[in-house]
């Protein structure tokens, strides 16, 4: 009995309907996450995008165009040089913690993977800092870092070293050095403030529990078997390190290195609630500019300015970070 | 025959737009003037908390109970801890999303913002109301420097607010320390106040200083200054600021002296109590509502301080006072007057003397010293008495929008002079050239 031929265009349309219903299929999965992404995170970016467009103070006001973003970029503006001063002072504060933070991270994730014996309770207590409040671990640094009768400056009071204003003290690290010295620094040249370095040390203290388990988890992703097999063909350390560990580590390096910085960039708690931008601005990093806009100068403009920035600075984390992945990526060895 | 009736009708509605110049035109009957014939619910956001959370709301809870008009005034601590942004910073999104409160709790120049939005109810009609109204006596008995504060000049002097937590800046004293170092009278003039503050330094063997003159000036020390020194914070015509003149620069010259030579204290926070409960401090300019936090610092510590007059060095303020204030947002006509009522209720003489003993706040009223209830309290707490003799002379800083941003320019400028950023002359240009640029964003 001959097979019964089903025209090709009832089988071209079975098919779109099968490739129809998979695709269905694949949406319905994905629906609830796109209607929540939709819904937090794309509606307001659309919002705070309109917003920038507008002249906003407490209430819409008028449809302004690009009149935000350039009284923000405009070299003569008052909005241009507090804007600058803001990226400098979160560039600073990038390059304060983010290194640091690493190689710190990356010591102590090196102790831990040597088989150290409580290395589980390590973990815990170096992982602590990172789940505990941001808000009330910076008030205890508050106290800490208090001038008039902070530890810090106990501290320094034992090994000889007068007391420092720490988060009152505006004056750049260098200058301060210099001073020290009787050398005279140049404003330009005074570096990032004592209070922006102090805001600093806690950033890394905070952060650096989180980059120490994810170093461990990429170290215990290299195979032991690497290391064996080198130390048998005579490998000292030093080279261990250099060609099997480093290279082997590196998409986790890259990882967190992006990460942190994007991290670091957007920092706000920690900054409010230690120096809330202070003093002399010399803490007030982009985010704390565009909250001090948006809520404190909202009668003159506030919301169309900060949403401005928002996106002026958005775009510029995005110019960072493809700039790390050109530079950085390219070392980057995935096995 | 058309033509005669709109030749009619036109004459008719001239001298019709003409006449009332011949006559007393009637009282205008307003919302203000209405009666609450159902009951009325209203919400207002505050900041207090704590235990004074648990005062307010007891009074409230009277006020419910008693008003005999059907008003329910909910009280909802909107501050994020006992601050006015928290509250502002809510109503910015209640004002978009068109749900404000019926009443809220701001600083003057918050009200200016929000009157930016259109949402503000203007008082002066519920004020003047013959029906529902203040009387002239019982207004000539709310502080006028309090009323004063109400009214906003860029729109209009319209009042837009009511008072109510009132404080002012004061100079606590420690006696003994005054009286140890020989200065039996509080200082009459600046210089005076600088001699006996700078006597007041004690250093230790390293040179380290252990006892200081006076706490570091606030903001307000150095506004109230100026205008006690006959200057103003800003031009009547709010054209420009006008801290910058002479005066602005003696007040800040004597905050650059006192620190470039060791004689105040800098500190952090609050952390000056601890300093003045132990004795270490001669001076320190702060608001009168410290007083409490004073005596629950010094826990039980035997020690003489009071208030003093600042010196008088000819201004017409001699002191400058601030707080909290309500403004009453546009809902409905019953809903505004239910809220008026409150207001009314909150700031009459029992209930203002009432929460002046419970709260340490200043009392909105002269009468409420006749209060015995009150008068028990100051008889216990004397400094809050010396606070409230000095309300007359007291005046506020200005109903403006932009007003925050001049304070940060203020705060900004004291901080260079206490890091040594700065000279006098140099940061007080600085304060004013950035002031100048918020009134005129703010115009």
């Amino acid at each position: 009995m001959a097979a019964e031929v089903i025209p090709t265009n009832i089988r071209v349309a079975t098919r779109r309907r099968r490739i129809f219903l998979e695709h269905l299929e694949a949406y319905l999965f994905l629906a609830p996450a796109l209607i929540l992404i939709g819904l937090f995170h794309v509606l307001p970016g659309i919002s705070a995008f309109v917003m920038s467009l507008t002249r906003w103070g407490v209430i819409y006001e008028r449809w302004a165009w690009l009149e935000n973003y350039a009284a923000i970029l405009d070299p003569s503006g008052a909005r241009f040089g507090e804007f600058v001063n803001a990226l400098g002072v979160t560039l600073w504060y990038v390059l304060l913690t983010v290194p640091v933070e690493m190689v710190i991270a990356l010591i102590v994730a090196f102790a831990l993977y040597q088989g150290t014996r409580w290395r589980g309770a390590y973990r815990v207590v170096y992982f602590m800092p990172y789940i505990t409040s941001v808000v009330a671990a910076a008030t205890i640094f508050e106290w800490m870092f208090d001038a008039n009768f902070g530890f810090l400056n106990y501290v320094l009071g034992l090994v000889g070293i007068g007391s420092q204003a720490w988060l009152r003290e505006p004056r750049g690290i260098f200058q301060m050095i210099g001073s020290a010295f009787g050398a005279g620094v140049p404003d330009s040249l005074a570096g990032p403030s004592l209070s922006l370095v102090a805001v600093s040390i806690f950033t890394i203290w905070h952060f650096i529990g989180f980059q120490t388990v994810i170093f461990l988890a990429g170290l215990t992703n290299i195979s032991r078997e690497l290391y064996e097999a080198a130390r048998i063909d005579g490998a000292g350390e030093r080279q261990i390190l250099r060609r099997i560990t480093l290279p082997l580590l590196s998409p986790t390096l890259f990882f967190v290195g992006i990460i942190a910085t994007v991290g670091a960039m957007r920092s706000f708690s920690q900054i409010y609630v230690l120096t809330n931008g202070g003093p002399l601005d010399t803490t007030r990093t982009v985010p704390l500019l565009i909250f001090h806009t948006f809520f404190e100068r909202t009668a003159v403009n506030g919301i169309g300015l900060g949403a401005a920035m928002s996106f002026i600075f958005v775009l510029i984390i995005i110019a960072i970070t493809l700039f790390q992945f050109r530079v950085l990526g390219r070392r980057v060895f995935y096995g | 025959m058309r033509r005669v009736v709109l030749v009619t009708v036109i004459a008719a509605i001239l001298v019709g737009a003409c006449g009332p110049g011949q006559q007393a035109a009637p009282a205008a009957s307003t919302d203000a003037d209405i009666s609450l014939t159902a009951p009325v619910e209203v919400t207002l956001w505050h900041n207090q908390t704590g235990v004074l959370a648990k005062a307010f709301n007891d009074m409230v809870a009277e006020f419910n109970s008693t008003n005999g008009k059907g008003i329910t005034v909910k009280a909802e601590d909107q501050s994020s801890g006992n601050s006015y942004t928290g509250i502002y910073q809510k109503m910015l999104g209640a004002i978009q999303a068109g749900a404000t409160p019926e009443m809220v709790v701001a600083v003057e120049n918050q009200v200016a913002d929000y009157a930016k939005a259109g949402v503000i109810v203007e008082l002066d009609p519920y004020i003047n109301s013959p029906k529902n109204g203040l009387s002239k006596e019982s207004l000539g008995d709310i502080y006028k420097p309090y009323l004063e504060s109400g009214k906003y000049p860029q729109y209009g002097n319209k009042s837009l607010s009511f008072p109510f937590v009132k404080s002012l800046e004061v100079l606590y004293r420690n006696d003994d320390l005054a009286k140890e170092l020989g200065f039996t009278a509080s200082p009459k003039t600046w210089d005076e106040f600088e001699k006996q503050a700078k006597a007041a330094l004690k250093t230790d063997a390293t040179g380290k200083a252990t006892r200081w003159g006076v706490s570091t000036f606030s903001i307000d020390t150095f506004l109230g200054q100026v205008m006690n020194r006959g200057g103003s914070i800003v031009k009547s015509d709010l054209s420009a600021v006008g801290f910058d003149g002479k005066e602005g620069l003696a007040s800040l010259q004597i905050l650059e002296r006192c620190v470039n030579e060791g004689w105040c204290y800098i500190p952090k926070g609050f952390d000056w109590q601890d300093r003045f409960a132990e004795g270490n401090l001669l001076y320190v300019g702060a608001t009168s509502t410290s007083i409490g936090f004073i005596i629950d610092t010094l826990k039980g510590k035997a020690l003489n301080w009071s208030v003093v007059p600042w010196p008088d060095a000819g201004g017409a303020a001699k002191q400058i006072q601030f707080g909290g204030v309500v403004a009453l947002t546009k809902t409905t006509p019953e809903k505004q007057l239910a809220s008026w009522e409150f207001l009314k209720w909150f700031s009459d003489s029992k209930q203002t003397a009432r929460w002046a003993s419970a709260s340490g706040y200043m009392p909105l009223r002269a009468s409420a010293a006749n209060d015995q209830a009150l008068k028990d309290y100051w008889a216990r707490r004397p400094q809050s008495k010396q606070a409230f003799d000095l309300i007359p002379g007291s005046v506020a800083g200005p109903s403006i929008r932009g007003y925050q941003e001049i304070r940060d320019s203020i705060a900004e400028m004291e901080t260079k002079i206490t890091t040594k950023k700065a000279k006098a002359e140099d940061a007080l240009a600085a304060a004013a050239t950035r002031a100048n640029t918020a009134l005129k964003d703010n115009k």
